[in-house]
């Protein structure tokens, strides 16, 4: 009866010498702070997926910009008062205002709270980091356009292409460094690059009336494909580019998925926002999980593309991907047999 | 004299024998590999299918978790294969079953190995036990993170009874090689020794008596090696002709794909290079053809001449004898507009011996 009572009094002890370091981690759940470009989209629901399907005890604060920058300072604030484990943002525009370039200066301005960006098209390019393997700031991240080259090699497995051509804005930053990358794969891949910046109007801005004309000087110089790259204005006005074209029958390639899916371009290669998320999400668990440095983590985009294909575009030319590519493509507009 | 003559008859029968065994022993090993590489490549081909089908999904931005489409693979995939228990999809982290052809197995956890031997990509693994075989194949997301596994269990019955066939078959000839040997060499050492009687002159005796005995052996050893092969080969048969059904479907499914997607079936981009890679891969196929609704050739990869013979008199052709042919139709949304026809020579092995 007396050893019964020393146990129970032992087991009472222990439990509460015990019960503070039992539930710490319970207690004290990591903080993950969102910035959000438009609200809680696919890439963000594959962020959140991931880290919910690692078990990671987090607590997520999410900041929608709602498409503007006007709060961008306010979440700045928030950001250094609150001090969160992990900064996550989403966009260019909504990751350079949040974290600044590389070159405004090395060290981050929230101190030792590392940031990890998502659906960034070109980090380097954009001033952000200064290389995707090794940079001067706490910062890694996913990147959602498939590498160029990559692009190239695989559009060359559908159409054998000798001139590429391009009609692009050349007052994007974005667009010029698309036209340089391609200049730099077209002697090494071997083909003709037929370059056609959009003619500037009166207040300096380019004329979407002449994409048309622009389009048919190409197919007076035999273009086997164009490349509707990541430009914003030519992405706006894509519909004119993409009915020029295949009026010409000339086939046209886009670096985004919106492009084959509404506007008839007849096939891109991409990565999907949500794997994008998933892939940040396994980013974050390293840093939050595995205490690495966000620096010692490269940034990079998924491994595998995907290819989409508009196939009733396809039919309109007449041009099909090869079998082997069909098994793991997305065939979308599939046409209605007659 | 005589006595020593037939101490040399007895000691070529030992020798003989032990050629024999050897020699029977290693075709049989020869057969018996090429079965189990044509279970193993029939399985692996499959799997690799599904988790082909699977992993596009996953990159269209769908989480494994939530691929409506699986259970219909899965289910497609155990009608396809007589020999297959159950096919299930399981979750790498939690080990949790996700979709499964036998719905009691939904929801609970798989063994800690399989869990364990999953971890590799890119790896089939096997698991053998006595009634059942499992292979399992890893499914990657788009980012190569080993996100799930998909295993399947397969009976094993089948695979011993070929086994136990092909064991069966091997003594019985062993044993027929070696009587004849045996039968041989006292035939020798009786004809030297009648001879004697009827030739006096021992030149003459010994060479016919030699070549006598020489021809008799080789016409028995090339009769029963025959024999051997064929009874080998009729084991085989059912695996050849599953595994060449399932690239038949393999094939016809790619097909029915880009047809069903509006790809006209005339003009299919590359599909002789699809083919080639597919016999590439398949060193056992002689040919595979796709035809229109009349039979008429549209898309060839291999020769398929000399497996048919033709008529000469009715123009009617057939299939030569130990050539099988797998025909799979090919339909678009509504009805057939062709066939897949894919040729296997069945004495693959047996040509590979010589």
């Amino acid at each position: 009866m007396k050893g019964l009572c020393v146990k129970k009094f032992f087991s009472v002890f222990l439990f509460f010498f015990l019960f503070p370091f039992l539930f710490a981690e319970a207690a004290s759940p990591l903080k993950v702070y969102m910035v959000l470009w438009n609200g809680c989209e696919d890439a963000c629901r594959g962020f959140l997926d991931y880290l919910k399907s690692s078990r990671l005890n987090v607590e997520i604060v999410q900041r929608n910009l709602d498409k503007k920058t006007d709060q961008i300072s306010a979440l700045i604030e928030e950001v250094k008062e609150t001090s969160p484990d992990l900064l996550v943002t989403w966009g260019t525009l909504a990751t350079l205002e949040m974290l600044g370039t590389e070159n405004n200066g090395p060290v981050s301005k929230y101190g030792a709270v590392p940031a990890l960006f998502m659906v960034v098209s070109q980090p380097v390019e954009s001033g952000l980091v200064s290389s995707l393997v090794s940079q001067g700031r706490n910062i890694t991240g996913v990147m959602h356009l498939v590498a160029l080259s990559d692009q190239l090699q695989y559009a060359r497995q559908i159409i054998p292409f000798k001139r590429l051509g391009i009609i692009y804005n050349p007052t994007e930053t974005n667009a010029q460094i698309a036209v340089q990358q391609l200049k730099h794969y077209a002697s090494l891949m071997n083909f003709d690059l037929l370059e056609k910046p959009v003619p500037l109007n009166k207040k300096k801005k380019p004329d979407a009336k002449t994409i048309t004309g622009l389009v048919s000087e190409l197919a007076e110089a035999k273009t086997d494909l164009i490349y509707l790259g990541p430009d914003a204005f030519m992405n706006t006005n894509r519909k004119i580019l993409i009915d020029a074209a295949t009026a010409f029958s000339i086939p046209v390639f886009s670096a985004s998925e919106g492009a084959v899916r509404h506007d008839n371009a007849l096939f891109a290669f991409v990565h999907r926002y949500y794997t994008v998320g998933q892939m940040a999400g396994r980013k974050a668990f390293k840093m939050l999980k595995d205490k690495i440095q966000a620096y010692d983590i490269p940034i990079e985009s998924p491994q595998r593309a995907l290819l989409v294909v508009n196939m009733t575009a396809a039919q309109k030319i007449g041009i099909y991907p090869p079998l082997s590519l069909m098994q793991n493509a997305d065939l979308i507009n599939i046409p209605e047999k007659e | 004299m005589r006595s020593q003559h037939l101490t040399h008859a007895v000691l070529a029968s030992l020798l003989w024998c032990a050629a024999v065994f050897v020699f029977v022993g290693m075709n049989f090993m020869k057969y018996e590999a090429a079965s189990r590489s044509l279970r193993d490549s029939r399985i692996e081909t499959a799997l690799t299918e599904l988790q082909r089908a699977l992993q596009t999904e996953m990159d269209k931005g769908v989480p494994l978790t939530g691929i409506k489409k699986t259970e219909g693979f899965l289910f497609h995939y155990a009608a396809e294969n007589e020999d297959v228990l159950s096919v299930m999809v399981f979750d790498r982290k939690s080990g949790k079953i996700l979709f499964s052809t036998v719905a009691a197995q939904a929801g609970m956890n798989v063994p800690f190995v399989w869990r364990e031997k999953c971890a590799q990509p890119g790896t089939l693994f096997v698991e053998t036990q006595e009634q059942k075989e499992t292979v399992g194949l890893p499914v990657l997301n788009s980012f190569l993170e080993n996100e799930g596994c998909l295993v399947a269990e397969y009976k094993t019955e089948a695979v011993k009874s070929v086994r136990e066939k092909m064991i069966s078959s091997a003594f019985y000839f062993a044993l027929r090689l070696a009587f004849i040997g045996v039968a041989g060499c006292f035939l020798l050492y009786f004809f030297n020794f009648v001879s004697a009687l009827v030739f006096k002159e021992k030149k003459v005796r010994s060479k016919v008596t030699f070549v006598f005995c020489l021809f008799v052996l080789c016409a028995a050893l090339y009769i029963n090696f025959s024999a051997m092969c064929q009874a080998f080969e009729t084991n085989l048969e059912p695996q050849i002709r599953l595994k060449t059904q399932t690239i038949a479907g393999q094939v016809k499914n790619m097909i029915e794909l880009a047809v069903k997607s509006g790809v006209p079936f005339k003009s299919v981009n590359a599909m002789e290079a699809y083919l080639d890679q597919v016999r590439q891969k398949n060193k056992e196929i002689m040919f595979i053809l796709v035809t229109d609704k009349t039979g008429r050739v549209l898309y060839e990869s291999g020769t398929a001449a000399q497996a048919f013979d033709t008529d000469m008199r009715t123009g009617k052709i057939s299939l030569r004898d130990g050539y099988y042919n797998a025909a799979e139709s090919v339909n678009d949304a509504d009805n057939a507009v062709g066939w897949v026809q894919i040729g296997v020579n069945e004495r693959f092995v047996r040509e590979k011996i010589f």
